[in-house]
């Protein structure tokens, strides 16, 4: 008789990454759940909001990460290796110029920035345009480091330190305000739409090198794209020199269901358009490239990529309603009422943990981690990496609360951190330093924005801080340390790989024959 | 070489920690992973992804004592009957670079050379065709048509002549191998329909060949 045992049964693809989404938002649910019941009385309209919020958080998450597995990643690097296969530099850096403009202006978390900081600017499109064409320099100059070979680590010490000279010069002339902001759009406009995206241009090429070094190269293009706008938001503001305010987003509380139906009404027709306006240059940039430079994909194919748009844009808009209706007043509200506790050093642990699950939520995490395993064959686990950017979330959160509460101006972290960063390139794998810079960018996402944010804005109006000051820079935080804590790990990797070297060396030097 | 085995298997990325270790339990002293991707059998669910089709495929050499208790164990341990829970190919080996190739497999066991015991079915083959990147389908709708059961599919560079400079950068051209395990009886026909469906004259620009199996594990109602 044949034993028919199915512990090992096939599941299909929705439901594992639909469980996989949920197991990345149940924690954060179930801490919100305990402080609602201990230190934070929640309104039981904000916990209904925040349960819906929850509930399409997880189905968002889950379609989207679908979806770029099947879409976002193919047309990237579809768009990516084809380009560089025209082998003519004037095609090559125009596309990828627009490529980078196109998918930044159209980053839902950057238009989010953009209208906050409205007032500022003479308009939300200078602040748009100007990081558009940042990141659109920086995608140009990451792709010819990768022709020319120039070592990334090389490129980031440059760049950062230029940042680091702009930062002082503007906090010597009076602008230091500006620095949290300018770091935050750094982390912010690579977010769900263009990191997916910019990541599978990168490992598309490595993909068509037969080259050493194919493999470290494919990584770093978000590293790279992410100094981009820091620059460009410190070089307007010096040149507009604004004054900051911010535009104050109020909660709306709902007390009946109707109310709740209403809320969640009005909001999904604004994601529809906004990340539908984001998706669009990304498919005419597709259909651009396959029309003109473009080998064939087969039909299956194509329609695949079309199934997978329609999987990403729905999964994006549910994500994003979710984030933003769901999940930012219950920020704020926690954040405000721990921060009017006498005790609200608590909000230090209390973010910690909240920063070390967040990341799990965020979309583009998961996009990272599984490229990182395809093109390392898996040496780097999923796991280990995504441990390493929990942990380093958790410690940046950490931080970035204890500096809102004691008021501690920003750079004290921001330079010591970024001296270890850069220190640690030196000294671990040219692999792991692209990857660490990377997930800076893709750890400070929607989830980050959408309720982390708000968390530190709450606390930080909460202990009478300066929001401008004080409430940014919590993105810049979880945008450095996962630098230092994967760097770590590719150090922990380094010795213990020398280790089992060491250990093989032990083969005698004689010449051998061959045995058959 | 007579006393030696290579092993592959082919399995759903989450379980390959467990083939790992399984294999590792058995006597491999080095077991290789790389990831590959299923094939899938409907279009419909293909289209909308709802198919699982990430795979690794794990490879390992084993001396023929071990070879043994691994049959056995790919059923019993690994559950190998089991729908979709993997498939297992037994390949002869013919020679190794010399004692280090020897101490990387199998560390420092010695091989019975004599000891020949693991029965040769010799009823199946492996086809692999290797074609241009994107054209897995038209290889995968010509080998069902002609009764193959599934396939996986491993990406990979081409170099060669066709190798372009690039500045510095070395352009390589993007491959499929598609790895197909079919029964001796079956081989013509999924050889010819490759050749015809996705030949070196169609788009695929594809190329196909079979290598010698000894035995196939994990396929319901292969060996009948």
């Amino acid at each position: 008789m044949k034993r028919r045992n199915f512990i090992y049964r096939d599941k299909t693809i929705i439901s594992s990454k639909v469980k996989e989404s949920f197991s990345s938002v149940l924690p954060i649910a179930f801490i919100i759940l305990i402080l609602s019941a201990t230190l934070t009385p929640l309104d039981s309209g904000v916990m209904l909001v925040f349960i819906v919020g929850a509930f399409l958080v997880t189905v968002g998450m889950g379609l989207f990460t679908l979806g770029a597995d099947s879409a976002m990643t193919p047309i990237g690097s579809y768009v990516g290796a084809e380009v560089v296969k025209s082998k003519k530099l004037w095609i090559i850096i125009p596309t990828y110029f627009l490529v980078g403009v196109l998918i930044t202006i159209a980053e839902p978390d950057l238009q989010v920035l953009a209208h906050e900081l409205d007032s500022s600017f003479s308009s939300s499109y200078v602040l748009l345009i100007t990081v558009g064409v940042g990141v659109g320099v920086f995608l140009v100059i990451a792709f010819l480091r990768m022709l020319l070979k120039i070592k990334l680590k090389y490129l980031l010490l440059v760049f950062y330190i230029a940042v680091f000279v702009l930062a002082f010069y503007m906090t010597s002339i009076g602008l230091g305000g500006l620095v949290p902001l300018s770091f935050d759009s750094g982390g912010v406009t690579t977010g769900p739409m263009s990191v997916p995206f910019i990541i599978s241009i990168g490992t598309g090429v490595a993909a068509l090198r037969s080259d050493n070094g194919a493999e470290e190269d494919g990584f770093g293009l978000t590293a790279l794209c992410s100094i981009g706008p820091i620059l460009s938001v410190m070089i307007l503001g010096v040149i507009f020199r604004p004054e900051i305010t911010t535009t104050e987003q109020s909660v709306i509380l709902v007390t009946d269901s109707k109310e709740l139906f209403k809320l969640f009404g009005t909001s999904f027709p604004k994601y529809f358009n906004e990340v539908g306006l984001a998706l669009l240059p990304i498919v005419a940039i597709f259909f651009l490239v396959r029309l003109f430079c473009g080998s064939k994909l087969g039909k299956s194919g194509l329609i695949k990529i079309l199934v997978g748009l329609l999987y990403t844009y729905i999964g994006l808009v549910l994500f994003l309603t979710g984030v933003n209706v769901g999940f930012f007043p219950v920020g704020k509200l926690i954040g405000s009422m721990i921060g009017e506790l006498s005790y609200n050093w608590v909000m230090v642990p209390i973010g910690a943990l909240f920063g070390f699950f967040v990341v799990a939520a965020e979309p583009a995490v998961h996009v990272l981690t599984v490229q990182v395993y395809e093109i390392t064959s898996g040496a780097i686990p999923k796991k280990a990496l995504s441990v390493s950017l929990m942990i380093g979330v958790a410690i940046a959160v950490g931080l970035a609360m204890l500096r809102i509460i004691l008021g501690i101006n920003l750079l004290y972290f921001l330079v010591p951190g970024y001296l270890i960063a850069i220190v640690l390139m030196f000294f671990v794998p040219d692999i792991f330093t692209a990857v660490a810079f990377d997930s800076g960018g893709v750890a400070s996402g929607a989830m980050a924005s959408g309720f982390l944010l708000p968390l530190a804005l709450g606390v930080c109006t909460a202990v009478g801080g300066n929001v401008a000051t004080e409430g940014y820079g919590l993105v810049a935080m979880i945008a450095m340390i996962p630098l230092i804590s994967i760097q770590i790990l590719g150090l922990v990797y380094r010795i213990k790989s020398e280790r089992i070297r060491k250990g093989n060396l032990n083969v005698s030097k004689r010449k051998e024959k061959i045995l058959d | 070489m007579k006393g030696l085995k290579y092993v592959m298997a082919i399995t759903q990325r989450e379980y390959s920690e467990q083939y790992v270790d399984f294999f590792e339990r058995h006597g491999a002293a080095n077991v290789l992973t790389k990831l590959a991707h299923g094939t899938a059998t409907a279009s419909v669910l293909d289209y909308f992804d709802l198919e699982k089709t990430e795979k690794v495929m794990i490879s390992a050499v084993l001396t023929e004592d071990e070879i043994e208790s691994v049959k056995k164990g790919l059923v019993s341990e690994l559950n190998l009957n089991a729908i979709g829970n993997g498939v297992a190919v037994v390949m002869p080996i013919d020679c190794l670079g010399g004692n280090t190739a020897k101490e990387y497999f199998i560390g420092n066991k010695t091989i019975d050379k004599e000891k020949n015991m693991s029965e040769v079915e010799n009823k199946s083959v492996l086809i692999i065709a290797i074609v241009d990147k994107g054209y897995t389908d038209t290889v995968m709708d010509a080998a069902r048509e002609a009764g193959a059961s599934g396939g996986t599919v491993v990406k990979a560079k081409g170099t060669g002549a066709h190798l372009a400079k690039f500045f510095g950068v070395s352009i390589s051209e993007e491959k499929e191998m598609v790895y197909i395990i079919s029964q001796k009886t079956k081989r013509d026909d999924i050889v010819y329909a490759i050749m015809e469906k996705a030949g070196n004259n169609t788009d695929a620009h594809g190329i196909v060949f079979a290598l010698p199996v000894d035995s196939v594990h994990g396929i319901n109602g292969f060996n009948d």
